[in-house]
């Protein structure tokens, strides 16, 4: 623990006491620490990057900081003038998270306007069994109420009823665009590099905007300051690798961490020519840097580069994202806290035939943004804690081009225009406490489109077929939309364990993904707001009342919401989506609506925690020309979701998980009639998505045992036995209707399930 | 001709290893309201154009389409007018005099009067264009493909300015091989617009389908876009449907008014035959 009070005595009235929470044992900051103040009863928890600031009564005072996981740090200080005290904690042993101990948590449920969001830990989510032995962030979040699966084993998520590309989801605040690897069945997080997510479900707060539903931020660990220190994993269709260590003591450190699958190398074993010069894998690459400058300064590089490849003799395809972050923290005072952020994050896909093949062709497509951001936390008073800043993101959208490769190419080269747009936003917000019970957050982000030429602006008829054009030159800003975004926050503290919360947020959207399957794949394009397309905006109002039990052993809530869309887009029937140079003409446009009620009960702990919860949700779309424009359910539309989450911790040595996941089936369209043509069966379909599938639920398992802690030893390993699907419930993926190959009238329906029971055997080390 | 790609894609994906199991279900489903379906072509040079009407049907109710008979069906353009025939020995299928010229470029009316109605309806329209060939042809080949024990037939030709949509069927030994609409191969001209086409595949057929030593024909259409779009969509609704990369079940069109199904088109067609080689 190291405490830096500058003590000037004689003063009157408040001082700011700023400072830094960190890890004793790495050095990594700890993000939502709580410091309590008893003899006002207030308190504040430290940002993303472990800073805080708060006034404190001149004299002597109680401090009390704490952490979940961690021993509490109390400290008596004498506040004459503004003070820095930076707090190391110590992680609790094993031998204390042996005994079930009193949780001393955040309680930042109880006490912070912000509602809707749910904050998961590396250390919970690496309990959860894991599919296929990977840990994984995204299927963690998916347990979580209000979240819901886009497809069984898929890495897409809906949240309160959103399309997947209404997720903002970032890694070190670079945009992720496409989050899933190996067509979604894998993330792109690697859970050794990851420190803790937190996932805004709609309270997004005002230094956000661009998507609807919620906000996925990610942050990477930042590599431990004080000794070198390495962990990884050999699992079955993936090793894991993480060095990290101080390059400076206590000033500069690093986090390098790599994931790669290797299927394909048993592949090489096989004598078949056509199996063993397949190439099928996907790597991570997560790097980190940070330099602590002085007290004032501190700077971090973060990159992510991961790639998904597929190879062969015919075919090749591959895309991956690409990011990189460097972020400035800088205190003006001891009041003002600020971080410049720039950004460079790119998705691309390459896909065609092999170099080999007389007529290869190469099929490429990105998304490149620039993003430039500052953000600035200002502690104005006791009672007020504002927030400001700006962001800046250029994007270069190359929707795709093919290319013939040699004088045998069947074509030449098509390509479609790039889009070029700017997407700023400004923002104010401002915590005001209003007397000992009400607290509140009001705040204002200005969100403001162009799209800059050079471009080309098709003009569409009713119908969605292109009429004509207008072109558009260089750094020509062609197309402006704008928008007011407010969002508010109301506290209200019941007593010291319950609150009572209400928000409000409007987000406007002005980019989405080109996506029709429920899944996603991808080639699923973004592209932009234009002069055909208006930006999808969102408003969501939510209620909710929290209380926690036993002193903060458990933690529920109750929360109510309701969310409307305006410009909602969808795609009429039978778009054409692919390489598509008139793409607007099949997109279709309305509302969307949707209400839910979601409970929880969380346990906190370490000989058992875990939760429950329960969701009840209904989304809906009313677009003109599907359906004809009746208002049909959502594809996300699956109004029953429980969720089971628990992890025992036997002893140090042995922890068991389970998850149990139960959900109303997806509504699908089938077919109430057919048609005879062309010698075939053609179905004529009801109305869209007038059906479900049958329920989901499936129970995964994992059991844990780790090698016994030896003080002077370093190398530690522990071997995870995990079931996906452990009674093997055939959930369908999908249904199809055929006709029997051998009976030409004969038509059934054909349920495919992709993932049955699925044991896996991870080892984990170390050192 | 990108959904090619795309199935590319997902059959290589499939085979890369996603395990996948299938088994029958069985889902209760409504009957929808009985429609009447019309199928109808108009050939311009190469065969009788025929007009089919049957009536659509539950559909897990195992029977052939049931035959709508006795009803009248006309063609009639801004040049002239014709009745189709029904064949006695064929119920529900009606034929055009066989020296009808249908010349391209002209609009052509399909007018049917039913004999009972079919949703309270009797009369049903629709119309359609005789699309121009202005596609020169060159050479088409075959060639064995091994790995895959499957013949591809390229073909060679230089394609016209402005949007052309094609449809290719074969023939062999004077048999339609393609005579499934799943089997039809449509595809537009967007990645090789007014340029030579090099080699491009039309035709993926079965080892034993066509022999060496024999003509094979390939039969080349010039269709609207609308016959097109039909065509790939029907194509859609009967291929297997997967989350990631299928869009949601979807009506196919029609140009049938008064609630009908089915599709009304006129096409112009031209045979190329080409000897089958010898095996590599």
């Amino acid at each position: 623990m190291t405490i830096l009070p500058q003590l000037i005595f004689g003063q009157s009235g408040k001082r700011a006491v700023n400072g830094q929470i960190k890890d004793s044992e790495s050095g990594e900051f700890l993000a939502g620490a709580t410091i309590f103040i008893s003899k006002t009863s207030s308190g504040t928890v430290s940002n993303e990057y472990g800073y805080y600031t708060l006034n404190l009564p001149v004299g002597k005072n109680h401090i009390r900081y704490s952490y979940i996981g961690y021993n509490d740090s109390n400290l008596i200080v004498q506040i004459n003038s503004d003070t820095t005290i930076n707090v190391e904690l110590k992680p609790l042993s094993e031998q204390l998270q042996e005994i079930e101990i009193k949780v001393q948590s955040a309680r930042e449920n109880i006490t912070s306007t912000q509602m809707s969001v749910n904050k998961l830990t590396a250390a919970t989510i690496k309990n959860i069994p894991a599919f296929m032995g990977e840990v994984d962030l995204v299927k963690a979040l998916q347990l979580l109420p209000g979240v819901k699966f886009v497809a069984e084993g898929s890495s897409g998520f809906s949240v309160r009823g959103g399309s997947p590309d209404q997720n903002l989801v970032m890694l070190d605040e670079a945009t992720v665009y496409n989050a899933g690897h190996l067509m979604g069945f894998f993330s792109v997080f690697n859970s050794d590099a990851v420190k803790s997510v937190t996932l805004y479900k709609g309270d997004i707060p005002a230094a956000y905007g661009g998507r609807l539903s919620s906000l996925v931020d990610v942050r990477m660990k930042e590599g431990n300051s004080k000794q070198f220190h390495g962990q990884g994993g050999v699992g079955l269709i993936a090793a894991r690798l993480l060095f990290e260590g101080p390059i400076i003591k206590n000033k500069v450190s690093f986090m390098v961490s790599g994931r790669r699958t290797y299927a394909d190398l048993f592949l090489k074993l096989s004598s078949d020519a056509n199996i063993n010069r397949n190439q099928l894998y996907f790597y991570d690459l997560n790097t980190k840097l940070n330099y602590s400058i002085n007290e004032n300064n501190h700077i971090f590089f973060s990159g992510y580069f991961g790639k998904d490849v597929f190879k062969n003799n015919f075919f090749q395809m591959n895309w991956g994202n690409a990011t990189g972050t460097f972020r400035w923290n800088h205190l003006f005072s001891k009041k003002i806290f600020s971080n410049f952020t720039f950004v460079v994050n790119r998705f691309n896909y390459n896909l065609g035939l092999a170099e080999t093949n007389p007529r290869a062709f190469m099929w490429q497509s990105s998304l490149t943004d620039y993003n430039l951001k500052g953000d600035f936390a200002w502690l104005l008073n006791s009672n007020n804690k504002i927030k400001f800043g700006f962001s800046s993101i250029y994007h270069n959208f190359f929707p795709g081009k093919i290319t013939g490769i040699g004088t045998q190419a069947v074509i030449s080269e098509y390509a479609l225009d790039n889009n070029y747009a700017l997407e700023s936003g400004i923002y104010m917000s401002d915590e005001q406490n209003v007397g000992a019970r009400f607290t509140l957050r009001y705040g204002l982000r200005f969100s403001l489109f162009n799209n800059i030429g050079p471009g080309i602006s098709f003009h569409f008829n009713t119908y969605g077929n292109v009429t004509d054009s207008t072109v558009f030159g260089k750094n020509k800003f062609f197309n402006t939309y704008w928008g007011l975004e407010p969002r508010l926050g109301i506290l209200y503290q019941l007593n010291e364990n319950s609150s009572l919360k209400v928000s409000y947020t409007r987000i406007f959207q002005y980019i989405q993904q080109a996506q029709n399957s429920s899944a996603g794949n991808p080639l699923d394009i973004w592209f932009p707001a234009s002069p055909n397309v208006k930006p999808q905006i969102g408003d969501q109002i939510a209620l909710g009342y929290f209380r926690n039990f036993k002193k903060d052993m458990f933690e529920t809530s109750v929360e109510l919401y309701y969310k409307t869309i305006e410009n909602a887009v969808d795609f009429k029937d039978h778009a054409d989506l692919l390489l598509n140079k008139y793409l607007e003409g099949e997109l279709r446009f309305g509302k969307g609506y949707g209400y839910g009620l979601e409970l929880m009960v969380r346990k906190n702990g370490n000989k058992i925690s875990g939760w429950i919860s329960y969701t009840y949700s209904r989304t809906f779309r009313q677009i003109k020309d599907i359906n004809n424009g009746i208002p049909y359910p959502a594809t996300y539309d699956r109004p029953n979701d429980f969720s089971l989450v628990m992890n025992y911790h036997l002893n140090t040595q042995i922890s068991f998980g389970l998850n149990w996941v139960f959900l109303s089936g997806q509504p699908v369209t089938f077919p109430v009639g057919r048609m005879g043509i062309g010698n075939t069966i053609v179905p004529i379909y009801s109305g869209r998505n007038e059906y479900r599938l049958p329920d989901y639920h499936r129970l995964d398992l994992s059991f844990t045992w780790s090698e016994k802690q030896k003080a002077k030893r370093k190398w530690h390993s522990e071997i995870n036995f995990s079931i996906y699907n452990a009674y093997n419930r055939k959930n369908p993926w999908v249904i199809n209707f055929k006709t029997d190959p051998n009976k030409p009238n004969l038509t059934y329906a054909e349920m495919t399930y992709i993932l049955g029971f699925l044991p896996a055997i991870t080892y984990n080390f170390k050192f | 001709m990108k959904k090619v790609y795309q199935h590319i894609i997902l059959l290589t994906l499939i085979l890369g290893g996603l395990v996948s199991c299938t088994e029958k279900i069985d889902i209760k489903l409504k009957k929808g309201d009985v429609k009447l379906v019309v199928e109808g072509y108009l050939f311009q040079n190469d065969s009788v154009s025929w007009v089919r009407l049957t009536k659509s049907a539950g559909y897990f109710s195992d029977t052939p389409p049931e035959a709508v008979k006795d009803a009248i069906v006309s063609i009639s353009s801004d040049l002239f007018t014709f009745q189709l025939n029904e064949k006695p020995d064929k119920p529900g299928y009606y034929f055009a005099p066989r020296n009808i010229k249908l010349p391209s470029g002209k609009k052509y009316r399909l007018n049917i009067v039913l004999a009972k109605a079919i949703g309270n309806k009797t009369h049903y329209e629709a119309s359609t264009m005789m699309p121009k060939f202005n596609t020169v042809i060159d050479s088409v080949t075959i060639e064995l493909i091994p790995l895959v024990g499957r013949w591809l037939v390229r073909l060679y030709a230089k394609d016209s300015p402005g949007k052309d949509f094609y449809m290719f069927n074969s023939m062999f030994n004077n048999k339609l091989i393609t005579d499934t609409i799943s089997r039809k191969i449509v595809i537009d001209d967007v990645l090789f617009n007014g340029q030579y086409i090099k080699g491009i595949g039309v035709q993926i057929l079965y080892y034993r389908e066509i022999y060496p030593g024999k003509y094979y024909t390939l039969i080349i259409s010039e269709i609207t876009k609308e016959y097109y779009d039909f065509v790939t969509q029907v194509q859609d609704e009967i291929r297997f449907k997967d989350p990631i990369f299928s869009g949601p079940p979807s009506n196919v069109i029609t140009n049938i008014s008064n609630g009908a199904v089915g599709f009304f088109t006129a096409y112009p067609s031209i045979r190329y035959r080409v000897l089958v080689p010898a095996q590599p």
